[in-house]
């Protein structure tokens, strides 16, 4: 089943392509790769799918509903979650309440949102952390602070932008794993990612962006070997 | 000691001091004790949307004046009792927090800038009451004085005192209860990062507004008690930016986006000013110079407030444990 569909999405910001003309189809139960170099357009991609940049041209529909208009907040409700490139825990509350703010999306009781909160806490790993307040915590774990509450919103469609940045090597081992295991939890994952080896490991397809157009898409091994694509963004080295 | 148990000893101790301080207290103390819990409500108002929500505010005057005017009004033009002219005045100042914080949150309008934006419509609202000759103008309003309870009007002032008492009781129990609610996390939330907080499905605008109108409302009701305890309401008064800044200093210098700093906050600064002002009488202005400066050695040393310093001191006792 088509869960998200993208046709023809620009966004231009006075007169620069930031993203042409992209196509992108995701399904069911995948997980979705997005790479490119710096300034690519990915994130601005993201943007105008969950509801932050209003696309200038083309549509997105997520489960045959129309979202290019959409609010953020809406997008979230119909069952999209997504994180940020730079973790933004919300100072001030503890890791558990950061949490419950994401569980709300879809909970009605106070009970039923720190239930899914915990959870999703110690679906995290975090669980041992969750009365601490979410300044206190260090790189890796406001990613997964970032992932606990954008599950706790109870998305279909989970988006994940550079979830490893700033990680340690066993961090990022540590958070290929978690992603499996939200895939397998039932949630499709569409991620923007640089670290080859973790993105090549975990994805289904991977599209591939450069100076906003899609050049390539395909499965890690097909993209892999696509010479424009080691040109513009995996260098020369993927070639060995 | 844990956060619970700081919370009740620093209740345990305002409440004992707030029903037994005018027992002990001649007029001239018992007045700054009710000018103490004017400053008290109108800091736990603006802690509402400026400590937990984060949309600073620096036009507070605009609800306190919208408060007073519309009970007053009500009441010299048409003979409607003070106690329901102060809920129809919370109703307004809500409405007008509304529409203020729709406006400029529609136009993007954030953090300094929109504290600008509320600058300018307590402005604004100054010169259109100034200019209004139906609510007294410059010359503002006189309220018959005729003790009579019904009309909002006591013989005592440790009536009066309790009173407002109630209110600033009332927005304690209010932000206690919000601050554990969805509302309140979801403020807190939305001061952390908005972007983020609308990510987990927080409808931002819808919030904000929440927090701007009952910030309000609150306002509104020290502004009606203002005009009811001195009898007397102009433009120059309840609209002043001096207001304003009666609403800010006690939550910052108390620990804003806590339950109790505004209430200690108030209880440090009302007292101090009176000091001064009764201390410095012979050079005009040094009174405010030693007012400032305590002030900004405040924020020197504790730039979280005084229930944020003690927070701090406790985090760092028990990292040592």
């Amino acid at each position: 089943m088509i869960l998200l569909e993208a046709k023809d999405v620009c966004k231009y910001f006075h007169g620069n392509k930031a993203v042409d003309m992209v196509n992108m189809t995701i399904n069911e139960g995948e997980i979705v790769g997005l790479i490119g170099a710096n300034g690519a357009g990915k994130t601005t991609f993201f943007n105008c799918l969950t509801g932050y940049y209003k696309a200038t041209s083309g549509t997105i529909a997520f489960m045959g509903k129309s979202i290019e208009k959409a609010k953020p907040h809406v997008i979230c409700k119909m069952g999209v979650g997504r994180t940020f490139q730079i973790a933004k825990p919300f100072h001030g509350l503890s890791v558990l309440e950061n949490t419950v703010v994401g569980a709300y999306n879809k909970c009605k009781t106070k009970s039923d949102a720190y239930k899914k909160a915990r959870e999703c806490i110690d679906f995290t790993g975090l669980g041992d952390k969750e009365g601490l307040d979410a300044a206190s915590l260090n790189t890796g774990e406001q990613r997964r602070l970032e992932l606990a509450r954008a599950l706790a919103t109870q998305p279909k469609l989970l988006l994940l932008d550079e979830v490893m940045a700033g990680l340690t090597p066993t961090e990022s081992a540590e958070m290929v794993e978690l992603i499996r295991k939200i895939r397998d939890s039932g949630v499709t994952i569409l991620m923007i990612e640089h670290i080859m080896p973790a993105l090549m490991s975990l994805s289904d397809t991977v599209y591939v962006l450069d100076q906003g157009r899609l050049i390539s898409k395909g499965t890690p091994e097909e993209v892999s070997a696509d010479k424009q694509v080691i040109e513009s963004y995996l260098g020369k080295s993927a070639e060995v | 000691m844990n956060t619970k148990k700081i919370n009740r000893i620093t209740l345990t101790a305002l409440l004992v001091l707030g029903l037994i301080f005018p027992f002990f207290a001649d007029y001239y103390v018992l007045c700054i004790g009710i000018n103490v819990l004017i400053a008290a409500l109108l800091g736990q108002s603006w802690n509402i949307m400026s400590g937990y929500a984060g949309q600073f505010s620096f036009g507070h005057a605009v609800f306190f004046g919208i408060g007073a005017y519309t009970s007053t009004a009500l009441y010299t033009m048409f003979g409607v009792t003070p106690w329901l002219g102060m809920i129809i005045g919370a109703g307004v100042a809500a409405a007008v927090g509304a529409i203020i914080g729709f406006l400029s949150f529609r136009y993007k309008l954030r953090d300094d800038y929109f504290a600008l934006a509320t600058l300018a419509f307590a402005e604004i609202f100054r010169i259109l009451v100034n200019n209004t000759k139906s609510l007294g103008g410059a010359t503002g309003i006189l309220i018959p004085y005729l003790q009579n309870p019904m009309e909002y009007q006591f013989a005592s002032d440790k009536t009066y005192y309790y009173v407002i008492l109630i209110f600033v009781a009332l927005a304690t129990v209010y932000i206690a209860l919000m601050s554990k609610s969805k509302l309140g996390l979801n403020l807190v939330a939305i001061k952390g990062n908005q972007e983020a907080a609308a990510a987990l499905g927080v409808n931002v605008l819808k919030y904000k507004l929440i927090a701007i109108s009952s910030s309000a409302a609150f306002a509104a009701l020290a502004g009606t008690f203002y005009a009811q305890y001195y009898g007397f309401i102009d433009p120059s008064i309840v609209f002043a930016s001096s207001i304003s800044v009666e609403a800010i200093v006690p939550c910052i210098i108390g620990g804003s986006g806590t339950l109790y700093g505004p209430l200690l906050g108030a209880l440090l600064i009302i007292p101090l000013q009176e000091i001064c002002n009764s201390l410095f009488t012979s050079i005009s202005g040094v009174n405010m110079i030693v007012y400032g400066a305590v002030i900004v050695a405040f924020i020197l040393f504790c730039p979280d407030g005084i229930f944020g310093r003690i927070m701090k001191i406790k985090g760092k006792k028990g990292a040592k444990k």
